[in-house]
């Protein structure tokens, strides 16, 4: 076999270092390529991390899955029907205490709510903290035009501020959407995946959807893991020329190739599937016991969710 | 062994892990020389593709240090544009999963991906393309959309879109995997054609039918994910009771040295 000439020549040895690098060139490169994969790899290990915690011997993890969804689910709806402040936090609170006795780090937990969501939900109901699009008693005075604005059907104040009703309301849904988040999380991270699912299906969720949810969850691994090859293919080749517009053409590329791949491997899941005997029934193995201190739980929480009920009832408002 | 030369790569105390629980790779120390053939010889799961990883810079080490070309290697080295460029043109990899290797739309776009990344004049890209597809007997491919082509072909053009880079250390992951005999012999005796040109080819691979032909060194990782042995190809492959402890034979059955020739 005889190779061009070209490719039989090599590199100085490195008995004389040319790979030093010139202090010159101090500039970093910034690649969002690299960035976002990162985030990407870092997200699916922290899921596996979840699994982690659903596997600690804690209190919630020992409770029946489904009278666990049913006692979470309950706590939902009573979170978004309170309406004082000091009973929401209260309860939530009290989710901060079960979440210690099922060895849920507390940090993890308030970190990974509180740090999104009033930034998302505070965004969405912006608007109605000022008068101009909820009337209501002024807070503060941000600005004081000469006249009012009409702009065709719509009338605006003279004043713009924002109203003591409005920032009540834009507090209580804060509260409410964060701490219905942390009852989520926490019910997904004390509980494996699998179980979560099976619960589902007793409360009549049908069949094809959580099938489709199981092995979504299972692929997502497989095909994270083949864009992690493609990204270390692509770096192992890529000297730092490469513009802004080569890489977003190679994200667009990986997507496509992602999907074709996907698409595929559906294909051969099925396949194998139907090669095992599948006709669209899934039969599992576990079955669920349940004990006496899961129903004593649910009793606890249903108590809790009518007393809180009342109570914001009683303080009226 | 001695050596005239310094190392090409000298780790020293290098582990990895992706979670902190479960090592990849624990305590690896190694040297590697210019020129030497080496095989990573390693169960399933021992460790072997991470290192690979490791040496070409993709991943770095959880703790330990690693020189490449007498320089450290390093996260933040890499940042350097210079530094990198030099890097990543001395250093090709072929991986095991040719599907994710091959990104481009076409095969001659992805031949020209490595040499365009380093700056190489226009015409002495095509020179390269057309000489490596000659080389490799793909030039009818070179129109083709990459996934499209078979298990062997893809090979070859992942083969070709890392050598139109003239690296001088080649690393390949399982680089057998999926191929069919005939290729898989046309691959063993490409690599020597490499070596003999003064690359450094490195193979991280559990078939032992073409260690003996590809490697001068050999190295073993075990399931604990550290380095079992280290010696010539001979040394390692004669060794039936290290094979076995490493988990890469079973004791029933009859790998012996030299078998892959026997009848050829």
């Amino acid at each position: 076999m005889d190779l061009p000439l070209w490719l039989q020549k090599n590199s100085p040895l490195p008995t004389t270092p040319s790979l030093v690098a010139s202090p010159s060139s101090k500039k970093k490169r910034s690649n969002f390529i690299q960035k976002t994969l990162e985030g990407v790899i870092h997200f699916v290990q922290e899921s596996i991390y979840s699994e982690e915690i659903a596997l600690r011997p804690g209190f919630l993890q020992t409770m029946d899955p489904r009278l666990k969804f049913l006692a979470i689910f309950l706590l939902l709806i009573t979170v978004n029907l309170l309406r004082h402040l000091p009973l929401l936090w209260g309860l939530y609170f009290g989710i901060l205490i079960l979440a210690a006795l099922s060895k849920v780090p507390s940090r993890f937990l308030i970190q990974r709510v509180w740090l999104v969501i009033p930034l998302f939900t505070g965004l969405m109901v912006l608007p109605s903290l000022f008068n101009w699009v909820r009337p209501g008693d002024p807070l503060w005075l941000l600005w004081t035009f000469s006249t009012p604005f009409q702009i065709g059907p719509l009338h605006f104040p003279a004043e713009l501020s924002i109203t003591r009703q409005g920032f009540e309301g834009e507090v209580l849904l804060i509260s409410r959407v964060g701490i219905s988040v942390t009852l989520a999380v926490l019910l997904t991270l004390t509980t494996r995946w699998n179980n979560l699912l099976r619960a589902l299906r007793t409360f009549f969720v049908p069949k094809i959807f959580i099938v489709t949810l199981e092995m979504t969850y299972r692929y997502i691994f497989v095909l994270i893991t083949l864009m992690e090859d493609m990204f270390f293919a692509r770096k192992s080749r890529d000297a730092g020329q490469s513009s802004g517009a080569e890489q977003r053409r190679f994200v667009g590329s990986s997507i496509a190739h992602l999907f074709g791949k996907s698409l595929q491997m559906s294909e051969e899941v099925y396949t194998s599937m139907a090669a095992r005997g599948y006709t669209g029934e899934i039969h599992t193995l576990q079955k669920f016991q349940l004990r006496w201190v899961d129903v004593f739980s649910l009793g606890v929480s249903l108590m809790a969710c009518l007393t809180l009920y009342a109570a914001d009832k009683v303080l009226g408002g | 062994m001695s050596h005239e030369t310094d190392p090409l790569f000298k780790l020293t105390d290098v582990s990895y892990a992706y979670i902190t629980e479960h090592p990849v790779l624990s305590n690896i120390n190694l040297e590697l020389y210019p020129g030497q053939s080496l095989v990573i010889l390693g169960a399933n799961g021992s460790g072997k593709s991470t290192l690979l990883k490791i040496l070409a810079g993709l991943v770095h080490p959880t703790s330990g240090q690693i020189l490449a070309f007498g320089q450290a290697l390093t996260e933040k080295k890499l940042q350097n544009p210079e530094y990198l460029a030099e890097f990543r043109q001395r250093v090709g990899f072929i991986f095991q999963n040719s599907d994710a290797q091959l990104f481009s739309a076409t095969v001659r776009d992805e031949l020209s991906f490595a040499p365009l990344q380093l700056g190489l004049p226009k015409d002495l890209i095509e020179q390269r393309i057309n000489e490596t597809a000659e080389l490799l007997g793909i030039t009818r491919l070179l129109d083709r959309p990459p996934y499209k082509l078979s298990g062997g072909e893809k090979k070859k053009v992942a083969l070709a879109c890392v050598l139109t880079a003239n690296p001088d250390v080649l690393f390949l992951d399982e680089p057998t995997n999926g191929l069919d005999p005939r290729t898989q012999f046309w691959l063993v005796e490409f690599l020597s054609a490499l070596k003999s040109a003064g690359k450094t080819v490195i193979t991280a691979t559990h078939d032992l039918s073409i260690v003996e032909e590809i490697a001068q060194r050999v190295i073993v990782l075990r399931e604990n994910h550290t380095i079992a042995a280290d010696g010539t190809a001979y040394e390692i492959l004669s060794n039936r009771d290290l094979l076995l402890d490493v988990n890469l034979i079973h004791k029933r059955s009859h790998f012996h040295i030299g078998g892959a020739k026997e009848h050829g």
